[in-house]
Parts: structure tokens; sequence; C-alpha cells
């Protein structure tokens, strides 16, 4: 599914660098089970935001997924206004999808204190101000991320009684904590947290599945030869075999040769790495494109 | 002087064109190249000429060019893009679909205007004008004139363009092209040439006096287009166009081919002011 389609004729990249081609929505990436979870609330009208406009030089972005415009927008109601449209649009992919696919990335997220509102990225950092007193860290503990969880597939299957749900665990590793703990430490909390929620979901629910892409990827069978030379960034061939892996049990859900690029039936709801720099996200996420696209 | 003249399917108008005021340039000699769809793409650089890297290329170009042979060389005074997919039409399925933060708020999947200039700009450099004009560049330092691919008829009745019409959209979308395009001309050193205004009889389309009996590239330009062909313009029009390229003076001097040739819409509109820091950018050499 994309009910988000990027404009007639725009090229690959820049339909990349606008958020496009890359989800089944414009939704930016969505790192945290509790972003998931309000998004999708807010879609149905049960969970309203704060601060929702952040400005950057007299630019205006949605907070909730600040990276889909890059050079922001003109005015604060045009930032309304996109939301408006993507939120009917998220509500469009919970009534029809027959399958969500959602890769949990992290327990790591900065959340306005008044509201409980999670965001994407840090308030300051491609845009917005940062307020101590107003901005926590927060580090997701299994019980929040489980109860997030479970809060979302009540939600989905309430709109879409026949939805199933297909979990992974994004492989890339932290590149930074704000736990104050070791990033190291911090990164195998954070995966043994989102592994678990997992599994636990997987063993609880029959409309609940697991694809070990995490394991592929980072097993030490695999001998971190799917890590590009900083050891975090995952090579196009990992990401190939991760997907042939898919795709080898899931025969009928490889993607149509002859579709056109952009209407892919794919279910690709995969979100990463917060953490990544831009850079490393292009390669990531181009690698995720290739493998959906037209072989 | 020697000019070239490189089209797609509507390069047959000029070549009936020159032939009505051809005499009235005894000093100048058009040679044509051109074939339909998107053949002209199939071009390979070697030994300093574009030679045809497809049969059907080569066919079309044999008899076109009359020289039998398919081969586009360095050597002339300038070139002349005309159409290949370079046009205000090509652009209207952007705005079909989506709408910049200046336009009417309506079911379209709203977007900044960075990202629907951004779409624009994509189109108009994915055209066979642009991929034809890169490889040219790669053998010649002569002018280029980019001549924009007529507009449609005033009976264009395809969904994109009423839809635009109806929306009321027909001047924006006139000058988000004109905008787009010079900035592509400029980034590639070349020279545009927009549509006369007295060709047209709204922003976007062109009077339909001049697609009648429009012929077809092909057959010995004998066979016409049906009735309901909205795109393709006649002889009439091909000399009109071919009158202002050589009046313009661009190939005259090819040291001092700078006149820039705008007859189309005037200059910029609220849309692109809007998104001038980001077309900068957008623009810059990738």
């Amino acid at each position: 599914m994309d009910v988000e389609p990027p404009p007639h004729g725009m090229s690959p990249s820049s339909a990349m660098e606008f958020g496009y081609g890359i989800f089944s929505a414009r939704y930016g990436n969505i790192y945290t089970a509790r972003e998931l979870r309000q998004l999708f609330e807010e879609a149905c009208g049960r969970f309203s935001p704060a601060d929702v406009i952040w400005k950057k030089n007299d630019r205006y972005y949605d907070a909730l997924r600040p990276s889909i415009e890059p050079f922001g927008l003109a005015s604060r109601q045009a930032v309304v206004d996109m939301r408006a449209y993507h939120l009917r649009k998220v509500l469009s992919v919970l009534r029809t999808a027959d399958i969500f696919i959602f890769t949990l990335g992290l327990t790591e997220a900065w959340v306005h204190g008044p509201s409980g509102t999670v965001y994407p990225t840090a308030p300051g950092t491609i845009a917005g101000a940062y307020d101590a007193a107003v901005h926590k860290f927060h580090n997701f503990d299994f019980e929040e991320v489980y109860g997030d969880l479970v809060s979302f597939f009540d939600l989905a299957r309430e709109h879409n009684p026949e939805m199933r749900f297909l979990l992974t665990v994004s492989p890339v590793p932290l590149t930074a904590t704000a736990s104050g703990e070791h990033v190291l430490h911090a990164t195998m909390y954070s995966k043994s947290v989102l592994r678990a929620v997992a599994g636990r979901l997987h063993q609880q629910y029959p409309y609940v599945d697991y694809f070990p892409s995490y394991e592929i990827i980072t097993s030490a069978l695999s001998r971190a030869c799917f890590f590009e030379d900083n050891l975090r960034s995952v090579r196009a061939a990992g990401v190939a075999a991760v997907m042939d892996t898919f795709f080898g049990e899931h025969a009928a859900a490889t993607p149509d040769p002859d579709a056109a690029p952009g209407t892919e039936n794919h279910e690709c709801m995969a979100a990463s790495e917060k953490e990544a720099k831009a850079d490393e996200d292009v390669v990531c996420e181009e690698a995720l494109l290739e493998a959906f696209s037209p072989r | 002087m020697n000019v070239c003249v490189l089209g797609n399917s509507h390069l047959a108008s000029l070549i009936l064109g020159w032939r009505q005021i051809q005499q009235e340039f005894a000093d100048t000699k058009l040679t044509f190249y051109g074939a339909p769809g998107r053949l002209m793409e199939f071009f390979d650089v070697k030994d300093g000429n574009l030679v045809a890297g497809h049969a059907d290329l080569r066919q079309h170009l044999q008899w076109i060019s009359g020289s039998g042979d398919a081969i586009v060389t360095g050597d002339f005074d300038g070139y002349v893009i005309y159409a290949l997919a370079f046009g205000i039409r090509n652009v209207l399925g952007v705005f079909a679909g989506h709408r910049g933060e200046s336009l009417r708020a309506d079911e379209r999947q709203p977007v900044s205007d960075h990202c629907f200039m951004r779409a624009i700009e994509d189109v108009l450099l994915g055209s066979t004008a642009v991929s034809l004009i890169r490889r040219l560049q790669q053998i010649t330092d002569a002018p280029i004139l980019l001549v924009p691919q007529p507009m449609s008829s005033d009976q264009d009745r395809v969904p994109w363009t009423l839809r635009t019409l109806e929306a009321g959209e027909d001047r924006i979308a006139a000058d988000t092209f004109s905008t787009v395009t010079t900035q592509i001309a400029d980034r590639l050193g070349i020279q545009v040439m927009f549509q006369p205004a007295d060709t047209l009889t709204s922003p976007m389309l062109t009077n339909s006096s001049y697609s009648r009996g429009s012929v077809r590239l092909g057959g010995g330009l004998t066979t016409t287009h049906p009735d309901d062909d909205v795109t393709h313009m006649n002889a009439e029009y091909g000399a009109i166009i071919l009158k202002r390229v050589l009046q313009g003076g661009v190939f005259r001097d090819r040291a001092d081919a700078r006149p820039m040739m705008r007859t189309g819409t005037p200059g910029l509109n609220r849309l692109f002011r809007q998104a001038k820091s980001g077309l900068r950018r957008i623009l810059s050499p990738r």
C-alpha cells in the first residue's frame, strides 16, 4: 500500500528526500511503540498531540515527522493542513491493510512532559527548541512497549478485525544515548526490550508474527558481514539477505515486477533508526526501497 | 549558417513550415533530425558525433535528414531542440495529484512549494529534450536553443488539462513551467524560446487553428493526424516558430549568443517567489 504517493514524475531520489516511497504513508520514521500508538490514536481522534508545530528560520515543521519536508513549510496553517491530510490517510491504512508490518527501532525518546506527546527527534535538532522544563527524556521499558503495542493492536482490530501484524526489530545499534549509560549498554538494553516484547506478543497472539531480520543481521553466525565498516549501517547485501528470506517464505507477497514505481502492493511500514546519520539512513532506506521495487 | 533541428513527432510541423519560409532565409540551411516517442534518447556519443543506437532511430534519421546517414555531427553553428516531451502538458500531472502551499486547498495531497517545484523540475529534467541536450554538449559547444513542446490546442479535453482549467490554475501552471524551464536552461547553459503569445488563446492552450491539418512524422509527411489530435501543430505554426528562432539572433554569432527570448507568460508568480530560496538549492548542480 502507498496511500501518499509522490507527485507524478518525481524522481526516486527526490521522492526519498521528501519522505515518499519508503512507508505506506508519509509517516517519516516511527521509532518507538509509543509513537506508533499515538499516531493511530490521533488518526482515530483519540489523542491530541501537543506542540506539533516546530519552527526554524521562519519555516514551520511537523514535529511528529520533521524530516519529510526538509525545507519546512511557509506557515503554521500549511503544517496543520498537511497533518490533517496525513491523518486521513493513516486512518485509511488502518481500515484497509491486511497485514501491518512494524519494525521496532528504539526505546529512547523525547517527550513533551505535560501532554506525554512523544517526538521522533529531540526538540531543537531538526527544528523546534529544547525546553528543559517541558521536554523530558524517557527510556521505555518492557511493560510500556508491550502495553503500547497491545493498545495499538486493539485499536487496529477495532477498525479492521482481520488485520494481522508482523513485527521485526531493527538491527541498527544506537550511535548515541541520552540514558547516561555507555552506548553499548544502552543498545543492548533497547534491543533486548524490543526483542523480548516482540517475542512475547508473537507467543501470546495468533495474529502477531515475528520475522527475525534482527537475528539474521546481528547473529554471531553472520560474523558482522552484513554491517558496513562502521559496524552500524547495514550493507545492501544484508538487506537483500533479509528480504530474500522473507519473500522465500512468503512467495505471494513478492512485489509484482510489472508494477509501476510507487504503486507496489507491499505492506511495508518498517520504521528505522532515530539515531542514524542522514546519509546512513538514506543508504539503509534506499536498500529497502530497492528490495521492494520492481525487479 | 548551418542549424541542426532535433525533435520528436512534433518536428513534422517545423519541417513543413520551413518549406514555406526557407526562401526568406537564403543564407540559412536547416538540417532536421527526428524520431517519434522517446527514440531520440537512443544516441551514442562516438568520435565527436551522435550515432543512432537503435535501428528504428536510424531509419527515421535517414529519411528525415535526407542525407542517408544517421549521424548528428558537432559541426553545426547551432542546434534547436524542439518539443521532445519538454512541455507544460508534461507537468500537469504534478498539479493533478498534489498542491503546493500556494495553490487552492482541495482534496489533492498538500506538499511544500519546495516539494512541488522539485517534482516539476524532475519531470522536465527527465525529458528526452534534456537527455539529448546533455549528449549534444558532449560533442559541441555551439549554442543550443530549447523550444518547448507546443501547448495543446484549446480543444484539449484530457482530464489533466480540464482539471487545471477548471481549477483556474492555468496561469500559475504556465508561470511555474516558465520559471522552472528558465532555471533549467540557465543551469544547462542553453537558451530557451517560449511559445509566442500570439499563438495562444489562454496561458496554457494554443489556438486550435494551428493544430488543424497537422501531419505525422513519417510516410513522407503526408498522413494527417486524426481530427481529435490536440497536441501536434501544423505547418503554419512551424513556420512561425522557425521565423522567431531565426530572427532571434541566437545563432547569428556564436560568440555573442546572448539574448534570451521570452514571449510566453510573464515573470515570477507567487508560488515561485515563496519557493525561490528552495529553487536555488534544488537547481544547483547535483
